[in-house]
């Protein structure tokens, strides 16, 4: 009888309060890819760090290889052959490379033999076709390649099963190419890959089958030729998502926002450019293109040297610090949500007053029945689905945090508002309630500066695009011009 | 009772303190009475009252290791004020001093970019020898009557340390729990880069929060001063480590984010209660310290245990 490579069969698992997991099934075969898709909270994280030992399910069992197996912490999986390769890589970033490939299983002999762990990290990275210096620090690496690191990690464990959490929300489309190409490596090596990502084109692009989930349930189980993007999405969502991209705004002819000659040293030379009222102006370009620096610079968190910065008319003098920015009716919802837009272990509440204490507050009194009032009506207008205003910002999902974000900084009325990757790592269906935010306040005369790294989002929604490419504008498209293709011209410079 | 549990996780000082009043209510028959229980409460003031700084300190993610060498520095060039016989000025300067260490440390930490154990650090090396050498290492004493009450004195039976304490304890939690300078303490010790890119001057508040750190120091050398008709260069050691004690034992976290003025207020209040029980228990006083320091580290384990 044949046995399947991974089965799990019939997990549930349930936190106070929570069924995070409902008899769920998975199995996957040797050298085989499997996308895990479904939406924020719908248990995929939940699955994956039972197969991984960090959780224990309340019922169910375990079968690698046919062998029923108990796995009571993380290194009963590693020792099993089940690596998972976190979005938060945990490497040690002042240790070289080497030493990260074999930390923990350091061969013992009188001492750590360094340059016998060079030699063999070496045959790892070169198998997989890795052009890393094993004697490098890690820290001195960028995203990509401490991806790289943690995979050949995984190898010198002799993993079976690999498990990658969102492995491309950070990379560019050329390192996403060649972690694809890495995958199929590992595949003819015969190590499974559980992928999970939000991104649909990619799934279909690298795995053999899918799984879905939702709710704590599968939802649907195949192979990909079965299965269409809008089949997926469905199945993900409960319900039928009508328009994935929203767009209804209509930008007016007068000039919101304008700047000249906009530096931020090191990172953006000499932009010139103006957005209009109601308009949605997105900005797009590869990771290290100077589209994030060009955020926090226009918003006073990073030095910046400009000619001049206009809003409605205003001449903006100094900009120092994000204070000058906000007061002046230019907000940004940042990139980096957990570490720049909210404080985690606060509530919602105090989250939403922080940029708006002045208007429910003097020096000497802070009023919380108005606070709350304030926070409760923002819960409302924004859809941020939380038991109450007091819940802790930590325990939200990943949109429901996004739109807490976006809430805090929008309460202050801002006339220029630049979102910057405002979807990264939330589900569908916060996705299009962002982009319905971003039309609803384009159609109130607000200028928008949409910046993402994805392009389908960047495409269907912008009215006008600007590309950078090293600090530096190379296209500035409108109309019939936007186009993926045209974009990736212009970011890798072609154009 | 998971919720009784629960809520003694987070204010582990008023766990123990229960704990103690029982176990001590029975060991001996001079803890409960009312004389005692005012005693505990006039030791624990000048103790209670720094950490309460120490307390908004740590909860914007910061340290005050000066506090103890600030206290003895403002004592005792108040002290030489009072000995002239300005009772008034006297204060007042002793209260300039706390507030002008307080400043410094806050404007090397949020302008200096130091680490706050770094700065307050070197600023209690300095207090301490400014202390020194200005006193000469003597001790200072002979102060006006008047000034004897906000030591000895007493308003309906309460000594008034411990109404000078309630007074600050009360002004603390409305500071930290009903102004914006006490949400911001909170968020920035939460996360310092979202609170400033929310537009608020971080830089500002950190050294007002080390500044009222600075002037509490002062006022509870007052108090200290005013019982003890004098002024002592050996001031305040080791008050830093007390202080920081209470206010871990009221539930704050080193990292910053979580704390309160009512949870310190039970922390101090139960570090006083050992010394006291120890005391009527005729415990030898070396051994107190090993006691508060086991009674730490059970309150630390008990709130990291979920």
């Amino acid at each position: 009888m044949r046995v399947t490579f991974l089965l799990m069969e019939g997990i549930t698992k349930t936190f106070p309060g929570v069924l995070a997991l409902d008899s769920v099934t998975f199995e996957m075969e040797k050298g085989e890819v499997c996308a895990l898709v479904g939406e924020n909270g719908a248990g995929k994280s939940t699955l994956i760090k039972i197969l991984s030992g960090v959780h224990r399910p309340d019922r169910g069992k375990i079968f690698l290889e046919g062998k029923e197996r108990d796995f009571r912490s993380p290194i009963d999986a590693i020792r099993a052959g089940v690596a998972v390769i976190y979005q938060e890589l945990s490497l040690a970033e002042n240790l070289p490379v080497y030493a990260n490939v074999f930390l923990g299983k350091e061969p013992w002999k009188f001492g750590i033999n360094h340059s016998y762990l060079e030699e063999r990290t070496k045959l790892i990275l070169e198998e997989l076709g890795f052009d890393i210096d094993p004697k490098i620090e890690v820290g001195k690496l960028n995203v990509s390649e401490k991806q790289l690191v943690a995979i050949a990690k995984a190898l010198a464990y002799d993993a079976k099963i690999i498990v990658m959490d969102e492995p491309t929300a950070t990379l560019t489309e050329y390192e996403v190419e060649r972690l694809f190409e890495i995958i199929k490596r590992l595949k003819k090596r015969g190590v499974s890959v559980v992928f999970i990502s939000h991104r649909l084109d990619e799934i279909f692009e690298v795995a053999d089958k899918v799984v879905i989930l939702r709710d704590g349930k599968k939802v649907g189980e195949g192979k990909l030729e079965d299965f269409s993007r809008d089949d997926i999405i469905n199945l993900m969502v409960g319900r039928k998502i009508e328009d994935m991209y929203p767009k209804y705004n209509s930008p007016e002819d007068d000039v919101a926002f304008r700047v000249k000659n906009f530096e931020v040293p090191g990172y953006v030379s000499k932009l010139s450019f103006e957005v209009r009222k109601g308009e949605i102006f997105g900005v797009a370009g590869l990771v290290g293109c100077g589209k994030s620096e060009l955020a926090l610079g226009l918003f006073g968190a990073m030095k910046s040297r400009f000619d001049e910065m206009m809003i409605f008319g205003r001449k903006i003098g100094k900009l120092k610090s994000p204070i000058d920015a906000l007061r002046n009716g230019l907000v940004l919802i940042p990139e980096e949500r957990k570490k720049h837009g909210l404080v985690l272990g606060m509530s919602v509440v105090e989250n939403i007053a922080l940029p708006n204490v002045d208007k429910v507050s003097n020096p000497m009194y802070l009023s919380w029945r108005k606070t709350t009032n304030l926070a409760e009506s923002a819960v409302r207008k924004f859809n941020i689905k939380t038991p109450s205003v007091r819940q802790l910002v930590k325990n939200l999902s990943g949109g429901n945090q996004q739109k807490v974000v976006i809430g805090k900084y929008i309460f202050r009325e801002p006339d220029v508002i630049i979102l910057a990757e405002p979807t990264r790592g939330i589900d569908v269906g916060a996705k299009v309630e962002v982009y319905r935010m971003m039309n609803d306040l384009a159609n109130l005369g607000k200028a928008i500066l949409f910046i993402s790294s994805e392009l389908p989002e960047i495409v269907s929604l912008s009215d006008r695009v600007m590309v950078l490419h090293r600090g530096k504008m190379t296209a500035l498209l409108h109309g019939d011009q936007i186009t993926q293709e045209n974009i990736l011209k212009a970011a890798t410079g072609v154009m | 009772m998971k919720r009784i549990m629960e809520f003694f996780r987070r204010n582990p000082a008023l766990g123990g303190l229960i704990g103690l009043y029982i176990f001590l209510g029975f060991l001996s028959d001079r803890f409960l009475i009312l004389s005692n229980q005012v005693n505990i409460l006039r030791q624990v003031s000048t103790q209670a009252i720094i950490a309460f700084g120490m307390t908004i300190v740590i909860i914007s993610g910061g340290i005050d290791l000066s506090v103890g060498s600030v206290f003895a520095f403002s004592a005792v060039v108040g002290a030489s004020i009072l000995k002239q016989g300005e009772v008034l000025l006297g204060i007042l300067v002793a209260m300039g001093i706390g507030a002008l260490f307080g400043s410094a440390n806050g404007l090397l930490v949020a302008k200096g970019k130091m680490q706050p154990f770094i700065a307050t650090l070197a600023t209690m090396a300095i207090a301490r020898s400014f202390t020194l050498v200005y006193t000469n290492g003597m001790p200072i004493t002979g102060f006006p009557r008047a000034f004897g009450y906000i030591g000895r004195g007493e308003i309906l039976g309460i000594p008034v340390p411990v109404i000078i304490m309630l007074v600050v304890l009360i002004t603390m939690w409305y500071l930290l729990r009903m102004t914006k300078i006490g949400l911001y303490s909170y968020s920035i010790g939460g996360n310092e880069e979202a609170t400033r890119l929310s537009g608020i001057r971080v830089d500002i508040y950190k050294i007002i929060f080390y500044t009222i750190s600075g002037i509490l120091s002062a006022v509870s050398a007052i108090i200290l001063m005013a019982r003890l008709n004098s002024a002592q260069p050996i001031f305040g050691l080791g008050y830093e480590l007390d202080a920081i004690a209470a206010v871990v034992l009221g539930g704050a976290s080193l990292s910053g984010g979580t704390g309160g003025i009512i949870g310190t207020f039970f922390g101090a209040l139960l570090m006083g209660v050992i010394n006291n029980g120890l005391n009527l228990l005729d415990v030898s006083p070396f051994y107190q310290q090993a006691v508060k320091g086991i009674v730490i580290l059970l309150a630390v384990l008990l709130e990291k245990k979920e």
